[in-house]
C-alpha cells in the first residue's frame, strides 16, 4: 500500500493512551527519533480506528519543554516552588531514609500513596504494599467511578458494567455525557448508529449537555433529585405489571421486598413530581416506554456520584435495568465478568514469596473510616485524617500522576494538610500545584516513554500493551525504573533484578491464554464476550442480581435504595446550586498545557439561565463573581437556555485554574474546587462535587 | 454518477467534540491555523432548547468566488474536483477570505493562503485526517456519489424510526 510522504520510513510502536484512564489502544509512528503520528488501533473494537480530540492532540507531550526533566529536592517553604536539580541516586537515597524513618516511628500504614490507577503504578503498589507493609494504596476513584462501582459490586458483583449503545433500542442516561466526556471512544460512532437506527435516546440532566442535545427528549430535572424519578419509574413499572417477570423470578433476589419498599415509602410519580420538578405524566410515560421498549439501557456515571445520596439513586437507576430483563443481554447492560472482567487477573509484575512479604498489621483507612464496600478510601477525607491524626497518624504522601489541589474539594484543606506531613513524594511529568508542596518531585514518563500492560474497559476481557516509542526527555524515568531505584536503597533490590523489561511483563500475562509476543504483535489481546452470565451465577451473596443487598445489610446499611434530600440545599443567601460540566476537549487537570486545545477554549465558563442572568445584570461573556460559604472565583459567564433556572454549571469545574503545571496552563480560567466543601458519599465514598450552594454577581 | 470529491458533515451527529480541528493541525503542521471550525448555534426557549453544531472547512464549491477572483491565478480546481492553493503565485492579497461564505481562506506564518488540501498527502485508503478522528462519523469524505448513498441511508433510517413508532421527538410538558 501506499504511504503517504511525511510517514515513509517510520516506525510504529504499539502503546495505549493514557490521557484519562480508559486507555484506547493507539498506534504511535516515529520518524527521526520523534513521534509525528498516532492513530487508534484500527482493528479494536474500543477505537474503530480513532482517538478522541485530547488523544490527539496528546501528541504534544512528546514535545512540551514544560515537562519535568529532572528530579528535584525543595528547598524554598512548601506551594513557594522553590526546587534544586538533585541526582537520581541523591533522589533515591532521601527516599528511602524518609520512608524508613518514617515506619520506624508511626508505623508503615503511616505512608498513604494515591495515583491515577494507570497501569506502571501496579509497581509502587506492590513495593508498598508487599515489602514496606503499607495498606494505603489508593487511586482517583471516588473522584470518579466509585458510586458507579459500588453499585455494580452490591447488584451484579462486579466492579464494573458496559452500556451495550450499538444494539440497543432504547437508551436512557442520567448525569453520564458520552458526547461531553468522552470516554471509549468507539462507543460514540456506536451510540449514533443506533439512533440512525431508531433508537431512543433520552437524557436527564439539569443541563442541555453535548448528549441531551443528540437526544429525542432532554429531561431538566432538580439537581440531586434523579433517584426520586428512578424509584418512581420503577413503581410505575412494577405497578403496570410491565416488569420481565420470568426474569426477576429466576436471576433476581429481592424483588418482592423492592415492590413492597415503594409501596410503603409511597414512591409514586406523584410524589416524584414534587421532587424533581419532572411531571407524573412524563415519568409514568418514561417508565412505559422505556419497560415495554428492548432491548433497553439505562445508566448513570458522574452526576450521580456528586451528591451524598448518589449511590442509593445509582442503584435505583441500574434496577431499573434489572427488572426489565435488560443485564447481560445484547442491546443492555453488560457486567464485565468477576470481578474486573479477566480470568485470571494480571499478576504484579514483580513476585515477593508469601513469607517474604511484610506483616499489615493494622486495619487500611478505608477500612477504618467505614467505606468497606466502596472501592477506594474517598480521598477528599485524607486531609481531615492528615490534621487530626485519625483514625491514626499519616505523616508520609507519595502521589503518582495525580493533582488532588486542583482534583480535589477544598483546596484551602489540602493546602494545609500537605503543609503538616513529614514527607511527600509527588511523581509526575509536570510541576503541578500539588507537586509545588512537596519535598522530592520526580519526573516520570509519560505513555509514549515506556513499556506497560493493562486490562481494557470492555465486555470482553481485554488485555493491551504498551512499549516505548521515544526516550524521555532529561533524565525523566518510567515509574518501574523509579521504584526500582527506591528499592534497591532499601535492601529490596532483588525483587527488581530483572534483566529486561520482558521478565516483568511476562509475570503480569502469567496464566492468561496467550504470549507476550502474540501481545507485542497485535498491541492487544480480547477474548469472548460472555453473556447472560447470572444463569451460572454472579458473584454476590445469593449468586442472583441482588436488588435486595446483603452486601449492604451485611454492613447495615439499608439493602434496598431510598429516596434522600442532597446534603446541601441553595437557600436564601445561596440561592444557586453549583454543578459542573464537560469539555470533550479536555480530560481534566491533565490536558491544559497543550497549546492546540487551550487555543479552542482559553479559559473555561459558567452557565446561567437568562432568567437568572437578568436578574443579577448578567450579560453574556461577562465575568462573574461566583461565591459559596468558603471562598469565591471569578469566571466568564455563558447565558444560555440550556440550563435549569437556580443553577450554574461552571463547565470543566477543575480543569482550568492552574497556578503551576507549565506555562500555557498557568492563570487560565477558574477552578470550583475552592467553593467546595467536604462532602463524600456514605457508602461509597465517592466526592459530592455537586453539594454547594452559591450566589453570584457581576464582577 | 459523478466521481467527483466532496465533504459530508452530518449535523445530526456533529458533537462539537472538535477533534476535526485538533486532527487537522497535528496531520497539517501544529503551527498552522486549522483548516477546519466547528461552531454552533442555539435557539429555543428552556426546556425547549435545540443546539445545532457544524465543522466547517472548504467546500470544493462547483464554482468556488475564491477562484474566480484570484487576481494571482494561484487557485486551481483538480480533475477529481478538489480546490488547491499553489503557494508560489499566491501573492497573499487575501481576495479570496472575502468572497469565500465558508471562512475557509487561513493565513499562516508565511501570510500566504492555507486551506483545507483534501489531504493531498494522504493516500487514498487512509481516511481524510479529519474524517479518520470524528467519533460520530459525521465527517465522511468521498466522491458524491458515495456521500449520496450514505446520506440516503442514515435519513431513511431516522425516517422510517419516525413512522414505525411514532416517536415523539421533544419534551412535552
Amino acid at each position: 500500500m501506499e504511504v503517504a510522504a511525511k510517514l515513509k520510513g517510520a516506525e510504529i510502536f504499539r502503546s495505549f493512551c493514557h490521557v484519562c484512564p480508559y486507555r484506547c489502544p493507539i498506534e504511535v509512528y516515529v520518524k527521526d527519533g520523534k513521534v509525528i503520528y498516532t492513530r487508534g488501533h484500527p482493528d479494536n473494537p474500543n477505537t474503530r480506528g480513532k482517538r478522541c480530540v485530547k488523544g490527539l492532540a496528546s501528541i504534544w507531550f512528546a514535545y512540551d519543554t514544560d515537562r519535568l526533566k529532572y528530579p528535584l529536592m525543595r528547598t524554598g517553604d512548601r506551594g513557594e516552588g522553590i526546587f534544586k536539580r538533585i541526582s537520581w541516586d541523591e533522589a533515591f537515597t532521601i527516599i528511602a531514609e524518609k520512608l524508613k524513618e518514617i515506619k520506624e516511628k508511626y508505623g508503615p500504614e503511616s505512608v498513604v500513596s494515591i495515583d491515577h490507577g494507570q497501569g506502571c503504578v501496579t509497581f509502587y503498589r506492590s513495593f508498598l504494599y508487599y515489602l514496606y507493609g503499607s495498606p494505603n494504596l489508593y487511586d482517583h476513584a471516588s473522584a470518579c467511578d466509585a458510586t458507579f462501582d459500588t453499585a455494580c459490586i452490591t447488584l451484579f458483583g462486579s466492579y464494573w458494567a458496559i452500556e451495550d449503545y450499538e444494539n440497543a433500542k432504547y437508551i436512557m442516561l442520567w448525569g453520564k455525557e458520552p458526547f461531553e466526556a468522552p470516554r471509549i471512544i468507539g462507543f460514540l460512532e456506536g451510540l449514533m448508529e443506533a439512533r440512525d437506527k431508531g433508537a431512543k435516546l433520552v437524557v436527564v440532566n439539569p443541563r442541555f449537555s453535548k448528549t441531551a442535545e443528540k437526544a429525542d427528549e432532554w429531561i431538566p430535572i432538580r439537581p440531586g433529585t434523579d433517584g426520586a424519578m428512578a424509584l418512581a419509574m420503577a413503581k410505575t413499572i412494577i405497578d403496570e405489571k410491565l416488569y420481565d417477570q420470568e426474569f426477576v423470578e429466576k436471576y433476581c433476589y429481592g424483588f418482592n421486598e423492592f415492590k413492597e419498599h415503594l409501596d410503603a415509602k409511597g414512591y409514586t410519580p406523584e410524589w416524584a413530581e414534587s421532587i424533581t420538578m419532572v411531571p407524573a405524566a412524563t415519568i409514568k410515560r418514561i417508565a412505559r416506554e422505556f419497560a415495554t421498549t428492548k432491548p433497553a439501557v439505562a445508566s448513570a456515571y458522574h452526576g450521580f456520584s456528586g451528591y451524598t445520596n448518589g449511590f442509593d439513586s445509582m442503584r435505583a437507576v441500574l434496577i431499573l435495568n434489572a427488572i426489565t430483563g435488560n443485564v447481560d443481554r445484547p442491546g443492555s447492560l453488560l457486567i464485565t465478568g468477576s470481578p474486573q472482567g479477566l480470568d485470571p487477573p494480571l499478576n504484579f509484575p514483580i513476585r515477593v514469596p508469601e513469607e517474604e512479604r511484610a506483616k499489615i498489621t493494622k486495619p487500611s483507612l478505608r477500612t477504618a473510616l467505614g467505606f468497606t464496600l466502596a472501592p477506594d478510601f474517598p480521598a477528599p477525607l485524607l486531609p481531615k485524617v492528615i490534621l487530626e491524626g485519625k483514625p491514626y497518624p499519616i505523616k508520609g504522601l507519595i502521589l503518582s500522576q495525580i493533582n488532588p489541589l486542583l482534583s480535589s474539594a477544598n483546596t484551602k484543606l489540602w493546602i494545609e494538610a500537605l503543609k503538616a506531613l513529614e514527607f511527600s513524594v509527588a511523581i509526575d511529568i509536570y510541576l503541578s500545584e500539588t507537586a509545588m508542596y512537596c519535598d522530592i518531585v520526580l519526573p516520570d514518563a509519560c505513555y509514549f516513554e515506556r513499556y506497560d500492560i493493562l486490562q481494557g474497559f470492555s465486555h470482553a476481557p481485554m488485555v493491551l500493551y504498551s512499549e516505548p516509542s521515544v526516550p524521555p526527555p532529561g533524565e525523566a524515568k518510567p515509574i518501574y525504573e523509579i521504584v526500582k531505584g527506591i528499592a534497591e536503597k532499601m535492601g529490596y533490590g532483588k525483587y527488581y533484578a530483572w534483566r529486561s523489561e520482558e521478565e516483568w511483563l511476562k509475570n503480569m500475562i502469567e496464566g492468561l491464554p496467550f504470549t507476550l509476543e502474540e501481545l507485542k504483535q497485535r498491541g492487544f489481546w480480547i477474548g469472548q464476550p460472555a453473556y447472560e452470565k447470572y444463569k451460572k451465577g454472579l458473584n454476590t451473596p445469593t449468586r442472583k442480581i441482588e436488588i435486595y443487598s446483603l452486601r449492604l445489610k451485611a454492613i447495615g446499611k439499608n439493602p434496598l435504595p431510598e429516596f434522600k434530600q442532597p446534603s446541601v440545599i441553595p437557600d436564601e443567601n445561596y440561592p444557586f446550586r453549583l454543578i459542573s460540566g464537560r469539555m470533550p476537549f479536555q480530560a481534566n487537570v491533565v490536558t491544559q498545557n497543550i497549546p492546540m486545545l487551550m487555543d479552542i477554549e482559553p479559559e473555561n465558563w459558567a452557565e446561567i439561565n437568562p432568567k437568572d442572568a437578568e436578574k443579577y445584570g448578567i450579560k453574556d461573556g461577562d465575568y462573574i463573581v461566583i461565591e459559596s460559604p468558603l471562598d469565591s472565583i471569578k469566571i466568564k459567564a455563558k447565558v444560555t437556555e440550556g440550563i435549569s433556572p437556580g443553577v450554574i454549571a461552571v463547565i470543566h469545574g477543575f480543569g482550568f485554574g492552574h497556578w503551576g503545571m507549565g506555562n500555557v496552563a498557568k492563570g487560565k480560567g477558574a477552578n470550583i474546587n475552592k467553593l467546595i466543601d467536604t462532602y463524600v458519599d456514605p457508602i461509597s465514598g465517592a466526592a459530592a462535587y455537586n453539594e454547594c450552594k452559591v450566589r453570584v454577581r457581576k464582577a | 454518477m459523478s466521481a467527483r470529491k466532496g465533504i459530508f458533515v452530518d449535523i445530526e451527529r456533529c458533537i462539537k467534540c472538535h477533534a476535526c480541528e485538533i486532527a487537522c493541525r497535528v496531520w497539517n503542521g501544529i503551527n498552522v491555523p486549522s483548516y477546519r471550525t466547528v461552531l454552533e448555534m442555539e435557539a429555543g426557549i428552556y426546556p425547549l432548547v435545540k443546539r445545532t453544531n457544524i465543522s466547517i472547512s472548504c467546500m470544493h464549491c462547483e464554482e468556488p468566488y475564491c477562484l474566480t477572483s484570484c487576481p494571482a491565478k494561484a487557485i486551481y480546481k483538480r480533475e477529481d474536483g478538489v480546490v488547491l492553493v499553489d503557494k508560489e503565485k499566491c501573492i497573499g492579497c487575501r481576495v479570496c477570505s472575502w468572497v469565500c461564505p465558508f471562512g475557509a481562506p487561513k493565513y499562516g506564518p508565511d501570510l500566504k493562503m492555507q486551506k483545507c488540501t483534501f489531504c493531498e498527502d494522504r493516500p487514498d485508503w487512509m481516511p481524510r485526517a479529519c474524517e479518520e478522528v470524528c467519533p460520530t462519523r459525521a465527517i465522511i469524505c468521498g466522491t458524491i456519489d458515495q456521500l449520496e448513498k450514505i446520506i440516503k441511508e442514515r435519513k431513511l433510517g431516522r425516517l422510517a424510526s419516525l413512522i414505525s413508532e411514532q416517536k415523539v421527538t421533544r419534551l412535552i410538558l
